[in-house]
């Protein structure tokens, strides 16, 4: 009981001694800035957006950037940065709800499997083993493909990529803690399974999961990009970084200043969570505190 | 492997199987009638029930060794996977030499000049080269080397100029990727205390760092090998859609559009068969650079997995 | 030479003479003073104890001596003369030809001290090989031999090291450090990761090594059953300093400062029919913000006002048995 409690205790002071270290590291300051105004910017959307994103005028189609247009109009003549202001809506959510879902399966596979051992872990982990085998931009475009292009497909195609890698780290999590004391303690004290797996493994297991799903956040919007960019993932009309990327390109020779702002901004906020994943990876490493 | 490859060819089956759509109607266009929908359909062998289908197909696939003929063109699927693939192989291949050869130096560099001008840049820029999406740098280099300055070609396939810029494309995010990982896993191994006992034996420190850091940083590197491939492999799908370049990346997206299943279903198994050869390769090739894994392999292969699993 | 090299010259130890050794971590800012101005001699055959509690910077002590503290965060200063040079201002080229030659050290975790992708001969005769113009051959020839001197079948050279239990990572550790002959051992916690029954063995093994090729010992530990086995004098650290030091039948008959009556004092004594053990109360001060005065004042049941203040000089007891308190009669008084 007093192993728990101070378990327990120290995850709480984990968290305060993580957050310490990333207050002190540059990049975290400005990978979180980053993804802060980036993610401002998309929830203000509606309200900062000087143009109704889908609004078009081919009167003013194709038009560089200018005073009333910083980003300049597409070839419907609709405002790019309104554009880009919405798509960052898409490509968030995307990449959240994507990550969070696949993290989600992946802790009720890892877990089932990690507990119970024996045939179930076996079968489990053998469909784990064929999702691995399909390249993962390859299996979320058949999937993308055989779903559609609505905006929930999107989020289980590119949801499923992940499945296989985190179910496999709880797992490999919910092993070495099964065998600790606290949780013979709770089976000695007659806990269901359900509870035991609930209130005390997951818990615990759950820190080398949250750094590998910060690294996937970063993947999970390029993947976006480029399944949209293919023709899979959210297509026009709706404003999706990619997708947008995808329509500037049968204007390279004419009108390349179209290329621009999409791209950009798919960079900026893979740095951002790049840099942020990368800081929470180092603050929570052990090793690196002497 | 096998029947994880088998199995892959069923699950993709199943799921094409749920594709919206049907290929008849698709092929004949919008005005052909019910009856003549009906003869393709029976043509096609859509008409029987999935079970047969799915029997057939396996049996085609791995006992007969034949992809099929592509519902459009009535091509043999197998053909053409064999003249594709090559043109994806050399962009995912060349891009995958760069950045190994380049990327693992590159990180051990700057892991070993830690904290310098130097390596600061170096990280920073890879942070950069890491976040931008591939077919945007493309289309950029596009713009800039084929269109501004004439001096590669944007598209098409007529020669090794060709692949250039594609390959240049691709091979940049897998080099910072590379030096990202080299970089760590160099940084953690020099910090390990049989690094310290190796400077406490006396030893210079060209061999402290290529004689025990260097093999031990090698094994994390490795097992991201293949992790790499896949980002490689599904890269150079989407940058043959930029280069109009007619590997198996255009066969494939063009097939899912179109439901033209064998070719969708072939595509796929065949790169997971590709994919699949080449985790096993790498896999090999860790278990031959660790020693713990060797040794278990003398006695008996179930520790493999358990490493596996750590990595993974 | 100036005369006044001359007279300092004659003032440094023959063999060992450590002076105001300071160590310095630096971590997300904040500074740890790991080590505070320790200074020691070492005469040629003697094994001196550095006795303390862990955390105490001891293992920093011996890092520092050869120079093998991690070059981006630690900052080390002082002198440390080793028969006659001051080794802080060596180059590094020299440095790597006293390591591992003339001074080796023995590490505290026998875990992670080897190399796990090499096989331990080579980790051995590397060595040799390093610091002496021999053949690939000879240099095997010379590992096996160490190998057989620890106890380990020369036939496992070519094994690796997840192959060998603890005790005989450790016994490779030893064959290491020992496989040049060094004049000087830097044994930190050499049996603290081991169990009970290999404590004994590996011990004795170290001072059997140590009589037969007369190597001077450092020997860093927690445990006073170990120094009472196999050291002539004794240091105790506290908080980066030596707060007593002296011969060990000195420490151990007449202990003078409270802190080291504290560890005896927490020693279990079969004897006695205590119920209860007597721990000290308290903990290590924080290395990064260390008190003013006497560091052991928080937790001292004799500390006075003027024990805060100041730099507590050393008092000399007996001739060798020295110790940093300023209320040593009082307290004698006071028993």
């Amino acid at each position: 009981m007093a192993d728990m409690k101070k378990e327990k205790r120290k995850g709480i002071n984990q968290w305060q001694e993580v957050l310490n270290i990333l207050l002190h590291n540059p990049n975290a300051i400005i990978g979180f800035v980053i993804v802060a105004v980036l993610i401002i910017l998309a929830i203000l959307a509606p309200w900062i957006s000087p143009y109704n994103y889908l609004e078009m005028n081919l009167a003013i189609a194709k038009q560089g950037p200018s005073a009333a247009h910083i980003f300049g109009t597409d070839d419907l003549g609709r405002d790019i940065l309104s554009r880009i202001l919405y798509g960052g809506r898409y490509s968030m959510s995307l990449g959240f709800l994507s990550v969070g879902l696949g993290a989600i399966v992946a802790m009720v596979i890892g877990s089932i499997a990690g507990y119970f051992g024996g045939w179930v872990d076996n079968l489990l982990m053998r469909m784990m083993d064929v999702l691995s085998a399909i390249p993962g931009m390859l299996l979320s475009i058949i999937v993308a493909a055989a779903l559609g292009t609505a905006y929930h497909d999107t989020v289980i195609a590119m949801a499923i990529g992940n499945v296989a890698a985190l179910s496999r780290i709880l797992r490999a999590q919910i092993l070495s803690i099964r065998e600790k004391e606290y949780v013979q303690a709770a089976k000695a004290s007659n806990c269901s399974n359900f509870r035991i797996i609930f209130s005390h493994i997951i818990p615990n297991s759950v820190m080398p999961m949250i750094i590998n799903c910060t690294s996937r956040l970063a993947a999970a919007l390029l993947f976006c990009a480029s399944l949209s960019f293919i023709g899979l993932g959210v297509q026009p009309p709706e404003p999706e970084w990619g997708a947008m990327l995808a329509g500037a390109r049968g204007y390279i020779r004419t009108y390349p200043y179209m290329l621009i702002s999409p791209g950009i901004f798919i960079a900026l906020s893979v740095v951002g969570f790049t840099l942020l994943g990368d800081s929470l990876r180092d603050a929570m490493d052990p090793k690196l505190r002497k | 492997m096998i029947p994880v490859i088998l199995a892959v060819a069923i699950l993709i089956f199943t799921i094409m199987t749920f594709v919206p759509g049907n290929p008849a109607s698709l092929i004949l266009g919008a005005d052909a009638t019910e009856e003549q929908i009906l003869i393709k359909e029976h043509e096609l062998g859509l008409d029987q029930p999935y079970v047969i289908r799915l029997g057939n197909f396996l049996k085609q696939t791995f006992v007969d060794f034949d992809f099929g003929r592509s519902y459009w063109t009535n091509t043999s699927v197998t053909e053409e996977l064999m003249a594709r693939f090559p043109r994806t192989l050399a962009i995912a291949g060349f891009a995958m030499l760069f950045t190994v050869i380049i990327g693992i130096p590159l990180g051990i560099f700057t892991a070993i000049h830690e904290g310098t001008f130097a390596d600061r840049i170096g990280v920073l820029l890879c942070v950069i080269g890491v976040s931008m999406p591939t077919f945007w740098l493309a289309m950029l280099f596009v713009l800039l080397f084929a269109l501004k300055l004439k001096l590669l070609p944007a598209q098409g396939m007529d020669g090794a100029k060709y692949f250039v810029l594609p390959v240049v494309a691709q091979s940049l995010g897998g080099i910072s990727g590379m030096v990202r990982t080299a970089r760590a896993a160099m940084l953690e191994v020099v910090r390990a205390d049989y690094v310290t006992t190796a400077r406490s034996k006396g030893l210079s420190e060209r061999k402290v760092i290529y004689e025990h850091a260097l093999p031990n940083a090698m094994l994390p590197i490795i097992s991201v090998l293949s992790g790499q491939l896949a980002n490689q492999l599904g890269g150079a799908l989407v940058i043959e859609q930029v280069f109009s370049i007619p590997g198996i990346g255009l066969y494939l997206i063009n097939a899912v559009n179109t439901r033209d299943y064998p070719v969708a279903q072939s595509s796929v198994v065949f790169l997971s068969i590709l994919f699949s050869l080449i985790v096993l390769l790498t896999d090999l090739g860790y278990a031959a650079v660790d020693p713990i894994i060797r040794a278990q392999f003398v006695q008996g292969g179930t520790k493999k997995k358990k490493r596996k699993e750590e990595n993974g | 030479m100036s005369a006044d090299e001359k007279k300092k010259a004659a003032d440094i130890g023959e063999f060992l003479d450590v002076r105001n050794l300071t160590v310095q971590y630096t971590s997300m800012g904040s500074v740890i003073h790991a080590v505070n101005g320790i200074s020691f001699r070492l005469n040629k055959g003697e094994t001196l104890a550095l006795v303390g509690e862990t955390g105490a910077g001891k293992t920093s002590i011996a890092k520092a001596i050869l120079r093998i503290l991690p070059d981006v965060s630690a900052k080390s200063g002082g002198e440390v003369y080793f028969q006659g040079t001051d080794m802080m201002k060596l180059k590094e080229k020299e440095m790597q030809k006293i390591r591992g030659h003339k001074i080796s050290m023995i590490f505290q975790d026998p875990m992670t001290a080897l190399n796990p992708t090499m096989r331990i001969g080579r980790q051995i005769s590397e060595v040799v090989s390093a610091h002496r113009n021999i053949s690939k051959e000879e240099a095997e020839v010379e590992g096996k031999r160490m190998l057989e001197l620890v106890g380990i079948p020369a036939e496992r050279y070519n094994e690796f090291p997840h192959q060998f239990s603890g005790g005989m990572k450790q016994r490779v550790v030893i064959a290491i450090a020992l496989a040049c002959n060094p004049e000087l051992l830097l044994a930190d916690e050499p049996t603290t990761a081991l169990d009970v029954t290999i404590q004994a063995q590996v011990l004795e093994l170290i001072n059997d090594l140590k009589e037969r090729l007369n190597t001077s010992m450092i020997l860093i530990t927690h445990d006073l059953g170990v120094v009472n086995e196999t050291c002539d004098n004794v240091a105790v650290v506290y908080a980066g300093k030596i707060i007593e030091s002296g011969k060990k039948y000195d420490i151990f008959k007449h202990p003078a400062h409270p802190y080291t009556n504290g560890l005896f004092g927490a020693l279990p004594n079969m004897n006695l029919n205590s119920s209860r053990l007597r721990p000290i109360e308290g903990l290590l001060p924080d290395p990064t913000n260390l008190p003013a005065g006497c560091a052991f004042a928080p937790r001292c049941p004799h500390a006075t006002d003027k024990c805060r203040q100041g730099t507590i000089p050393a008092v000399e007891l007996e001739p060798g048995h020295f110790c940093e308190c300023i209320r040593l009669d009082e307290i004698r008084k006071e028993r």
